[in-house]
């Protein structure tokens, strides 16, 4: 069922789910949605599967004229969006009949918006995944949108739930994006190859986030970081959150269309929901680490998660 | 190889379990190994896991396994896996155009090896090789290359973009072929006609871990008429009984 027309694709809009999982060993990237709560929640407002394929737009939005009655939500960065050239409301559910027009204006925080719309868009599952992987041209439309295309929804709603129409995303939950950001990390697994002031230099230091940031993941620039015996190991896997160091010192966060593996020592990983704050943050905002135990990391995944449930619960009644 | 395994924490979702710290089949047989026997034992929460040269990668779902709880798991598979074989490799021969236009830097390899482009055909393609994993970006292919080609390290300047198919050497291992185009730092020596990459197959790689390859020298003509078949869809790789 046809329900949208890319009238302007915008800087990089992509198709994106939670992510391909079960294929790293065949060097296919986890991929999804560089900031998975945004988009679970997204799904959620409208009635989907916190996991059904949505939009990913980056920076300046596009503009997409619906050809039917429907609901959307958008969530995470906000990029100004308007309906008809109307401001419209993020983090709560929109209905929008046949002919209304969405578009964005200049973005005023955070990085990446995310439009679900009710249904799930309708698209091929490539290796267990609607996710786009840029780079190998894997999945989605093997692309970013583009001027002309139109996406289509599943016509069944069987996998859908109904939403409780009384229920309002608590205001409280809704994230705030700076300029600066505080992300948790996991030491290892090469921390033995860093000096003791490398690993201070890290945890102690403001850096930069370079014009270098996409999806792949985020070069910074800052202080340098000291190696005690040489920045290379054996190629070993690199999971989404790795923050490797080359040998100029200079931290690259790998992130969720990063490569599976690669031979740059890791000082440390970035804790999920972490990444997930990550996919909001700009070129030219700063970032300070925090050393926290994967203990204390995974209770804070785990609070994050009984908290998607609760939205889940309390916006959706069973079919 | 170390005496016991390492296993490292890789953030709050991945453990790392390492085998030693060298490029070594040894090494990467315990890896595959203790890859098979934890596919057999289907552990709660495990989400995929693979093998890189010397360690297997793990990912996890924290919400339905503990980190303590995975490792206590791991290490009792120790006991099992050392008694596992390995099922036999595969040797796929890989045609290969070495030189020109099809491996720009063959001439710059032999220069710091000192020895003639020929000899460095005859090293490279005199060999089998291990798989020991198919990693990076569309399952590239990697193994360990034979001394003098072992002494090569990464391309100060790296190639921006090399074709697929493209042969690689650095850093003592080489690529096979590349899946995707892209670019790389490693010595591009030679291309192949054949394609490692299948998006909509399953599994979607041509050659995978515990596989064996070795190269064969071909001309322009026999380059084109392999790769015109592949194109068409028409060319089987061919496999060969492994002698080593």
């Amino acid at each position: 069922m046809e329900v949208l027309e890319v009238l302007q694709p915008g800087a990089l809009t992509t198709i994106q789910d939670r992510g391909r999982y079960g294929y790293q060993q065949y060097g296919v990237s986890v991929s999804g949605a560089m900031d998975k709560f945004s988009l679970r929640v997204a799904n959620l407002l409208v009635g989907n599967d916190g996991g059904a394929a949505a939009l990913e737009i980056t920076v300046i939005g596009p503009k997409l004229k619906f050809l039917r009655e429907l609901q959307i939500a958008i969530t995470g960065g906000d990029l100004s969006p308007q309906i008809n050239a109307v401001q419209a409301p993020m983090w709560q559910a929109l209905d929008l009949k046949g002919g209304d027009v969405l578009s964005f204006g200049p973005p005023k925080s955070g990085c990446r918006a995310y439009l679900a719309i009710s249904g799930g868009i309708d698209i091929p599952l490539i290796m267990g995944s609607h996710s786009t992987h840029l780079l190998s041209k894997l999945g989605g439309l093997g692309r970013a949108l583009a001027k002309g295309d139109v996406l289509e929804v599943k016509e069944s709603k069987a996998s859908c739930f109904r939403l409780n129409p009384a229920y309002r995303f608590p205001p409280d939950l809704i994230p705030v994006y700076g300029k600066e950001w505080m992300v948790r990390v996991v030491p290892g697994p090469q921390s033995d190859y860093f000096t003791h002031r490398g690993i201070e230099t890290f945890l102690t230091s403001e850096y930069e986030i370079t014009p270098q940031a996409d999806r792949m993941g985020y070069r910074l620039k800052g202080p340098k970081i000291k190696h005690k015996l040489g920045a290379d190991i054996l190629t070993d896997a690199t999971p989404p959150g790795s923050v490797q160091v080359p040998g100029d010192g200079m931290p690259i966060i790998l992130l969720t269309d990063g490569q599976t593996t690669g031979g740059y020592s890791k000082i440390a990983v970035v804790i999920t929901i972490d990444q997930d704050r990550l996919g909001q943050a700009k070129p030219g905002d700063k970032v300070r680490f925090q050393k926290i135990s994967v203990v204390q990391a995974q209770r804070v995944l785990k609070e994050q998660e009984d908290q998607i449930q609760k939205i889940k619960r309390a916006a959706l009644l069973a079919v | 190889m170390y005496r016991k395994a390492r296993y490292l924490i890789v953030g709050d979702k991945g453990i790392s379990v390492e085998f030693g710290n060298a490029l070594s089949e040894e090494i990467n047989r315990q890896v595959q190994k203790l890859w098979v026997s934890l596919k057999k034992a289907d552990l709660p929460g495990i989400i995929e896991s693979f093998p890189t040269i010397r360690s297997l990668f793990l990912y996890y779902n924290p919400l339905e396994t503990g980190v303590k709880r995975l490792i206590r798991e791991l290490k009792f598979l120790e006991a099992i896996w050392a008694e596992i074989d390995l099922p036999p490799s595969r040797l796929f021969e890989i045609p290969c155009l070495y030189g020109g236009e099809y491996g720009p830097d063959l001439d710059l390899v032999a220069g710091l090896l000192q020895i003639t482009p020929e000899e460095v055909i005859e090293i490279h393609s005199g060999k089998e090789y291990f798989i020991y994993d198919t990693g990076f970006i569309g399952g590239s292919a990697h193994f360990k290359v034979s001394p003098p080609l072992d002494s090569l390290t990464r391309k100060k300047t790296p190639n921006l973009g090399v074709p697929i198919g493209a042969v690689l050497i650095a850093g003592g291992m080489g690529s096979a072929f590349k899946p995707i185009a892209g670019p790389t730092g490693w010595y591009w020596i030679g291309t192949s006609p054949l394609r490692q990459w299948f998006p909509k197959k399953d599994p979607p790689l041509l050659i995978n871990p515990g596989d064996k390859v070795i190269y064969r020298p071909v001309k322009k003509d026999e380059f084109e008429e392999i790769k015109k078949m592949v194109n068409e869809s028409r060319f089987t790789a061919k496999i060969r009984e492994p002698k080593e």
